[in-house]
């Protein structure tokens, strides 16, 4: 076909299709072949082509890419910025969007307060959707309930199992498969995209190659929901930066007592600290039983450690 | 398209019972083009140049050398007309694109409005325009904007492309259109399959 509009036309809804349906090894070859008729396009044409090229990349899990391509649509934008995590500049941002694309870009402002911590403004701010005209609920069931999930997990209210089951319950195979992994731990639907290795490595415990392909492909937002709803041992997250705003929400490291073995000792960290003084050992145990003291704050030789390190 | 503006200018002129004098003054040009635009209108299409078009109407996955060989014409004729009628890419509607189409709307002149927008490939997916008793050739334009204003329009869609049934430039054109009705729909798939019977062809 010799015709480049219509050509551009035909591989944009073929592109779509593709990414859409998770076929993205063809998306791959068409993608190649848009590059090479690309400069040829117009202004307009070129513009509506990133827009499909940002879709795809963002429906591959490549939030980086897809950012890129994003320039002149900015919800597009603020979607692929959620997904990296960069919430402050979510929180920034003013755009005037109306409809169900005013829906998304407040639900993206939401989550972002949500997750810098700020439970009670992104509440707030998601009551504003009420406000949107011509939205119904029908339309935004799916992303409240994700919404509700999210918050009450997040509050560390139990409640968030109803949200999560009354949300299978509605809408049944359709729920975003990404986040019924996250939820569910069932990665039995997961295929091979970015998003699909990185849950599946961090549910067989591999953190590194997790940390790794999320910071290749900007997927920092899947990592961080990951680590509120199954949190691993602070010990193994504690390596990364990438992850350092989320250690809150990592298992707390366990102190081992060993009481009836022939020098009793107690460990915390990996390290063995032998009880001679039981008196003020055990009082040093319940403090860091109690949360009295800051277990992730606690530094590596702190007086009480030292005085124990010193008798021993 | 300056040339054709520019003898849209003179037509409109023509029509308001200008004298061919004031207007080759005007415009700077012969008595004689002024006569030849009264006579044949201002959308004239030279044969030549029309069976190259048509050929391609027909056959929409041609390359210029097929063109050329097919019809015994040199490439760079066939590489000149291609891109005089906006073939290779859409001309995307400016003001004076807008400006022609509001007059020959107005003048209902339809079968020139076909000639304009099919000829000239004028993409017109963002614009709204008001067509009524719209010619069969055009019917996917306003098709496509019963869809930018959320009609469902699914059941006339099969109708018109069962209608159209060769695979001729104007039904690829209709097909971008079911390809945004079937995103909606969210039947991935079915474009898929579409596109894989494309490619067999």
């Amino acid at each position: 076909m010799i015709c480049l509009s219509l050509k551009a036309k035909f591989y944009n809804s073929y592109l779509n299709a593709l990414s859409l349906e998770e076929e993205f090894e063809k998306g791959f070859t068409i993608l190649r072949k848009i590059k090479r008729i690309y400069k040829k396009l117009t202004k307009k044409e070129k513009l509506n082509m990133e827009r499909f090229i940002s879709v795809f990349y963002y429906n591959y899990g490549n939030y980086k890419k897809a950012y890129d391509f994003s320039k002149n649509h900015p919800l597009l934008r603020i979607l692929c910025l959620y997904q990296m995590g960069e919430y402050l500049k979510i929180i920034n941002s003013d755009y005037n969007i109306l409809g169900f694309e005013k829906f998304l870009y407040i639900y993206a402002i939401s989550l972002s307060f949500l997750l810098i911590g700020e439970s009670v403004k992104s509440i707030e701010t998601f009551i504003k959707v009420y406000n949107i005209e011509d939205i119904k609920f029908e339309d935004i069931i799916e992303l409240y309930y994700v919404f509700m999930t999210i918050y009450y997990k997040f509050i560390g209210d139990d409640n968030y199992i109803g949200f999560f089951k009354k949300l299978i319950q509605l809408i049944g195979n359709r729920v975003d498969k990404h986040f019924y992994a996250i939820v569910s731990k069932d990665i039995s639907n997961l295929k091979n995209s970015p998003k699909d290795k990185l849950i599946k490595y961090y549910f067989k415990g591999r953190i590194n190659k997790a940390v790794e392909i999320a910071e290749r492909y900007g997927i920092k937002t899947i990592l961080n929901l990951l680590i509120l709803f199954h949190p691993k041992n602070y010990m193994k997250l504690k390596k990364y930066k990438q992850i350092e705003k989320f250690l809150k929400f990592s298992k707390k490291p366990r102190i081992k007592l060993y009481l009836l073995r022939k020098r009793p000792y107690f460990k915390f960290l990996n390290k063995k600290f032998y009880l001679k003084d039981k008196g003020i050992s055990i009082i040093i145990i319940e403090l860091l039983v109690n949360s009295r003291i800051k277990l992730f704050k606690l530094p590596k030789k702190d007086v009480y450690l030292d005085f124990l390190e010193a008798e021993f | 398209m300056k040339k054709l503006y520019k003898k849209f200018l003179i037509y409109k002129a023509i029509l308001k019972g200008m004298s061919p004098d004031i207007i080759s003054q005007k415009f700077n040009i012969s008595r004689n083009v002024i006569y030849k635009i009264k006579k044949e209108g201002f959308l004239r299409i030279k044969e030549k140049e029309k069976l190259v078009l048509d050929y391609f109407q027909k056959n929409p996955f041609s390359s210029v050398n097929e063109i050329s060989r097919n019809l015994n014409f040199s490439k760079s004729f066939v590489y000149r007309t291609l891109r005089k009628y906006n073939i290779f890419n859409f001309k995307q509607p400016n003001k004076k694109i807008l400006k022609i189409l509001e007059f020959l709307i107005r003048k209902n002149d339809f079968e020139n409005l076909k000639n304009f927008i099919n000829y000239y490939n004028i993409d017109l997916d963002s614009e709204i325009l008001n067509f009524e008793n719209v010619p069969f050739e055009i019917k996917y334009i306003e098709l496509s904007q019963k869809l930018n204003s959320g009609v469902d329009i699914s059941y006339e869609l099969e109708n018109y492309l069962s209608e159209l049934k060769e695979l001729n430039f104007i039904y690829l054109k209709a097909l971008v259109i079911k390809f945004d009705v079937l995103i909606l729909k969210k039947q991935y798939k079915e474009i898929i399959e579409i596109f894989e019977n494309l490619k067999k062809n």
